[in-house]
């Protein structure tokens, strides 16, 4: 056999070969479809998925979706009678508005001395006590006045627990 | 720690706690609220006498500013948790104080600056404070205060002198307690000094006496000289 016989009986077998394969894979199922073994020739990054977020609202079937806006309430006892009428425990109702009370003393206090932390560097350039700014009747009334109010909200908490 | 002593890695902790606060401190206040802190930590631990009560003419803003210039050569933070001297060697610290005294001398300048070191004195303090309102001028306090100063370095002087005996020591205190007396009387003036001996004249004729345990020991009686 000359070379140019071998070349094209090489090159016949090659396309024979290709066309073979071409019709086997036009013929392999879809991965999944029958038992069998898989290969997987690439390395895959798995991520966790990510916590979904959690829903705004809780859906109860056959009951319109909850919202927290319900029963959010500036008036402390009206806010804790609706936490008591969802459910809530009434140790966790009276935990949530103790600090929810004291969190507003804070604030209205600290907003209420606001005027007084302008002064404290010349109050002490003076050598004068810290003690003597809380001193002034008007301002002694109002932090009186903001006690009481606590005094009431915290009184009115137990209330309407018992 | 072991034995009191304390090891690299207390060292790395309480660095790791001194950090946390500040951290914490980041997370729950806002940046001015923490400089603010910063600072008035640094008035109230290391600035008590600066203050016009005690003779410093300076103004809230001003002691703010000077208040910035402790705050920035000493950590406050670790001051305020009292880790100090435990973070930073005793050198650095020494640089620290020099500094500011160096900063806050430039700030105030010599004459007031002279009025602070002033001010750290308890016994200028109990003259100016005792006399305030009472008419006497700077220059007598002054007067008042080097001739006070005096006489408790002399009063110290005697106690320590070993060549003396006690009833030696006793006389020259003695001595010394009639002229600072006369001294302080003139400078003062009788209704000055009336003051502050209505304050503090125990503890000055204490200061210039033999302790009373070495007295009683000695079976003596007192030396103390009635000064009014």
């Amino acid at each position: 056999m000359n070379l140019r016989g071998y070349i094209l009986g090489t090159m016949a077998a090659n396309l024979a070969l290709v066309g073979a394969l071409l019709w086997q894979g036009a013929r392999m199922p879809g991965p999944g479809a029958r038992g069998g073994v898989s290969i997987t020739t690439n390395i895959v990054t798995e991520f966790a998925p990510e916590a979904a977020p959690r829903p705004a609202v809780v859906s109860v079937p056959g009951s319109p979706p909850f919202r927290w806006e319900q029963i959010e309430s500036t008036n402390h006892l009206l806010f804790l009678t609706n936490l008591l009428a969802i459910g809530c425990p009434p140790e966790t109702a009276r935990d949530i508005l103790d600090a929810r009370v004291a969190d507003d003393f804070r604030a209205r206090l600290r907003e209420l001395t606001r005027p007084l932390q302008a002064r404290f560097w010349d109050v002490a350039a003076a050598g004068q006590k810290f003690d003597e700014l809380f001193e002034e009747p008007e301002l002694e009334k109002q932090i009186d006045l903001l006690k009481a109010e606590r005094t009431r909200a915290l009184a009115g908490v137990q209330g309407c627990r018992a | 720690m072991t034995e009191g002593i304390l090891l690299d890695e207390d060292l790395l902790k309480l660095q790791a706690l001194r950090d946390g606060f500040e951290a914490a401190l980041a997370r729950g206040l806002a940046p001015t609220e923490v400089e603010e802190l910063r600072l008035r930590l640094a008035a109230l631990e290391g600035l008590g006498h600066l203050q016009r009560r005690n003779g410093v003419e300076v103004t809230g803003a001003e002691l703010r500013e000077i208040a910035r210039l402790r705050a920035d050569t000493h950590d406050m933070l670790a001051k305020a948790l009292d880790l100090d001297d435990e973070l930073y060697p005793a050198g650095l610290r020494a640089k620290g104080e020099a500094a500011f005294n160096e900063l806050l001398r430039r700030f105030l300048g010599a004459e007031r600056f002279a009025d602070v070191e002033r001010a750290k004195d308890r016994l200028f303090r109990e003259l100016l404070q005792s006399t305030d309102n009472q008419g006497v001028s700077k220059a007598a306090l002054l007067q008042a205060y080097e001739a006070r100063r005096a006489a408790e370095e002399q009063a110290r002087q005697i106690r320590a002198d070993a060549q003396l005996s006690s009833e030696e020591r006793s006389v020259l205190l003695a001595a010394l307690r009639a002229q600072t007396t006369q001294a302080l009387s003139r400078s003062l003036g009788p209704v000055g000094f009336g003051a502050y001996l209505k304050q503090h004249g125990q503890q000055f004729t204490n200061s210039l006496s033999l302790p009373v345990t070495r007295m009683q020991a000695l079976g003596q009686r007192s030396d103390v000289i009635p000064v009014k």
